[in-house]
């Protein structure tokens, strides 16, 4: 890989990818082609996957987790991406959330929520920000209307909150037992303010799943509407303190999100490379394998070279983050993950070209991971991002 | 400079980058616009250099030198090429010939030729291959002997009797220190075929001619070399007779030289359009201030950012790495070359007409940028070696 990695993160990385090879791969293509979105979803590989630690991985071994380092991480998710993009997300989405569990989370919620996390070979983690007309006014409201952003709201009643609204696209929607929602609790101020956070387990009276969303790939990985109709959670249930749910107060736990996602999509990109090269040794035109054309050569040498550059900007983020800890937050981050979605949507696109025609049939194995990629141009915003990135150059 | 470095690295990155400032940026643009190439080389600011240790900087240090590692060099190549890449670049070719003998050179030649080289303020280095009808060739030849470099050496007692010529040497006329590759078996391959001979340039029958008018780079000159009977004892063969691309693999399995170069271009170049996006009033705002110029800004900065970290990592590789192959090498000088071209392309945007103007020390860079694209094979032939070895392991 021409990065230093520890023996520790090397087994990580042998035991994701047998994994991936052994289970993922077998079943991801026929699975992505279930036609109800729900039932793409199957426990079977969550349980598997859980049995191996792949759920509970970001958990410190302080809370009884093997407390996997960011590298660790991105090694697995790189290994699970390349065999499936979705199923890789459904377990880091559980990473990415442990620490408002861990660290965020009061002794009392600890127990109540962390202990059956470790617990429960099903249990999976969501959180809830987005809304219908919420996306991104939730990461930068226009400055014409700086209360934009989420309405969900929780008022105060007795020794509980009720909550209304609705959220939609949330990750894990429908499979996860515990999530973590973000209100309103002040309208009146930005939602940097005014945002509380509560922990809503699925069980709850009031709370309920509605579609199941469609998407053009990453199917596996599951996000549906949540409706909260008078919703009521008791206040041992506030995650973190009133007012401070967005923002420095809750964020400053999850910078893990662009490298996490970078990781997916050159997993999924790395898998387009192998499938096209694989094709290209094999598939004779021109009375030659059509790797022996400089056209199809040069391709591939290109798909490879992008890969290794992406793949080293990731590796330098994750080693960056490591050594200026939770403060991190350079505009490095967040161009990353801009150029690996770029990264991965060329090279993809380009082993479906290799591919010729047959790349666009549903029995190629490729026309499934453009559809993945596609996924990823909007998430964490990626345009807003890169201009906020952008404004930090001052 | 994210890369986790030495104390003792960060402190020669310091000392090139005081003596690049102090010593060669004040005179830069007046040599670099002199109409004579020959009156470009910087004879007067390399013997500074060489008083700081900057020239014998990859020397063992029983010879005298500080036996720098890959990263070291990059980083010192890297950092002077930030504010002008030809006089560094006269240094880096001196590590890179001086790596070589002490990889591959005997006893006795490190004795002959590393002392007195390091004894000597004026002496510099060059590797000779190219010719005029033989270039790409020397690469992609697909094993056919009709293909590839015609200078011919013949034994003749102790000596090698060598006829020929070269064309496109960097820094040939001045260097003291040459290694000069020539046919010894004119039936074989040039990788089977092909001796590495050194010289120290004041040989008999050896004879320049005219110094090459380059668009940029003209602090680093290169020059036509004749050899008309040039005799070379048997002794300055350099590995084995027939084995130079044997030992020019080994020695160059892995090189971020050229990436070095380009990044440290580009990121000069973004400098410029940092600064002059903060300083230029246009629509009554500095333009930084404007959402496209910040946008832009932003993805200069991600690009180079991106190849940098390619490049550290193909030091990690070189010095750290057993199973390390040149296709990595290949695959980050070509992306640091695209990366290059496309700072130009934004920094034309970001400064307007301003930018290609000969007094804005933008044009001169610019000019750099294009120069080497070709360098250590085009990039397409580059990508095409890159290609027939992409079923080995990364």
């Amino acid at each position: 890989m021409h990065v230093e990695l520890t023996d520790e993160n090397r087994a990580l990385q042998q035991m994701a990818r047998d994994f991936a090879e052994k289970e993922i791969r077998p079943i991801a293509a026929e699975r992505d082609r279930i036609s109800d979105p729900a039932e793409v979803f199957t426990w079977d590989l969550v349980k598997k996957g859980s049995a191996l630690g792949l759920r509970t991985l970001a958990v410190p071994k302080e809370y009884g987790g093997p407390g996997v380092d960011l590298m660790g991480q991105a090694l697995v998710i790189l290994e699970l991406a390349r065999a499936d993009g979705g199923v890789a997300k459904t377990f880091s989405q559980c990473w990415k959330w442990t620490p408002m569990l861990t660290r965020l989370a009061t002794e009392d919620q600890r127990e109540r929520f962390l202990k059956p996390f470790m617990e429960d070979d099903t249990y999976l983690l969501a959180m809830a920000g987005t809304e219908p007309d919420a996306g991104s006014d939730n990461r930068m409201p226009p400055p014409d209307h700086p209360k934009a952003g989420w309405k969900t709201s929780a008022v105060k009643n007795g020794d509980g909150w009720v909550i209304n609204g609705m959220k939609h696209f949330i990750a894990n929607g429908g499979v996860a037992k515990l999530y973590i929602v973000r209100t309103r609790t002040n309208p009146e101020v930005p939602i940097t303010e005014g945002t509380t956070m509560f922990f809503v387990p699925d069980d709850t009276p009031g709370f309920s799943i509605g579609r199941r969303h469609d998407k053009i790939g990453w199917r596996f990985y599951q996000n549906a509407e949540l409706i909260f109709q008078d919703c009521r959670v008791p206040e041992t249930n506030l995650l973190g303190e009133i007012n401070k749910g967005k923002g420095e107060g809750s964020e400053r736990y999850v910078s893990f999100n662009d490298i996490e996602l970078a990781a997916n999509m050159l997993g999924i990109a790395q898998a387009a490379f192998e499938h096209a090269l694989d094709h290209a040794r094999n598939r004779v035109q021109g009375g030659k394998p059509i790797i022996e054309h400089q056209a199809i050569a040069l391709k591939l040498a290109d798909m490879y070279m992008r890969l290794e550059a992406a793949r080293s900007y990731l590796f330098k983020t994750i080693e960056s983050h490591d050594s200026e800890g939770a403060k991190f937050e350079s505009a490095s981050k967040q161009l990353m993950k801009v150029f690996a979605t770029e990264v991965a949507i060329k090279v993809t696109r380009l082993a479906v070209e290799i591919f010729g025609g047959s790349g666009v049939m549903r029995d190629a194995p490729v026309e499934k991971l453009l559809r993945d990629v596609t996924i990823f141009p909007h998430l964490a915003a990626d345009s807003i991002m890169s201009l906020r990135a952008a404004a930090k150059l001052h | 400079m994210q890369y986790p470095f030495s104390e003792e690295q960060l402190a020669l990155a310091d000392l090139v980058q005081n003596f690049m400032e102090r010593e060669v940026a004040p005179v830069a643009a007046e040599i670099d616009a002199r109409p004579d190439p020959e009156a470009c080389y910087p004879r007067e600011l390399l013997r500074k250099a060489s008083k700081l240790g900057l020239r014998t900087l990859a020397i063992p240090e029983e010879y005298g030198g500080m036996d720098a590692n890959h990263l070291t060099k990059t980083l010192a190549l890297w950092t002077g090429a930030q504010v002008e890449v030809g006089t560094i670049k006269c240094l880096s070719q001196c590590w890179k010939a001086t790596t070589a003998v002490s990889v591959a050179g005997t006893k006795d030649q490190k004795d002959r030729w590393l002392k007195k080289f390091a004894d000597d303020d004026d002496a510099v280095c060059s590797l000779a291959s190219t010719e005029p009808d033989h270039s790409t060739e020397n690469r992609l030849h697909g094993g056919d002997p009709a293909l590839g470099m015609r200078t011919m050496a013949v034994q003749d007692g102790d000596t090698f009797v060598i006829n020929g010529a070269k064309r496109y040497t960097s820094l040939m006329g001045e260097s003291r220190l040459i290694i000069l590759y020539a046919r010894t078996d004119p039936d074989a391959p040039v990788t089977k075929g092909v001796t590495a001979f050194l010289l120290d340039g004041t040989e008999e029958g050896l004879t320049y001619g005219r110094t090459h008018d380059k668009m940029g780079y003209r602090l680093y000159p290169n020059r036509e070399s004749f050899y008309d009977n040039v005799r070379v004892h048997k002794d300055n063969v350099i590995g084995e007779v027939n084995g130079a691309y044997a030992v020019r693999r080994h020695m160059f399995r892995g090189s971020a030289e050229l990436a070095a170069c380009n990044t440290g271009l580009s990121r000069a170049l973004f400098k410029i359009c940092h600064d002059h996006a903060k300083e230029r009033i246009q629509g009554g705002v500095p333009i930084i201030e404007h959402p496209t110029v910040r946008h832009m800004l932003a993805e200069m900065l991600m690009n180079i950012e991106v190849a940098e970290q390619f490049m550290w990592r193909i030091c990690w590789g070189v010095d750290n790495d057993e199973s390390f192959t040149s296709r990595f090498t290949r695959s980050g000088k070509v992306f640091s070359d695209k990366v290059g071209l496309k700072t130009i392309e934004l920094a034309v945007d970001v400064l307007g007409g301003i930018g290609i103007m000969r007094d804005s020390p933008s044009e001169k860079i610019i000019r750099d940028i294009m120069t080497f694209l070709h360098g250590d094979g085009t990039d397409s032939s580059a990508l095409l070696q890159a290609a027939g070895t992409l079923d080995e392991p990364a």
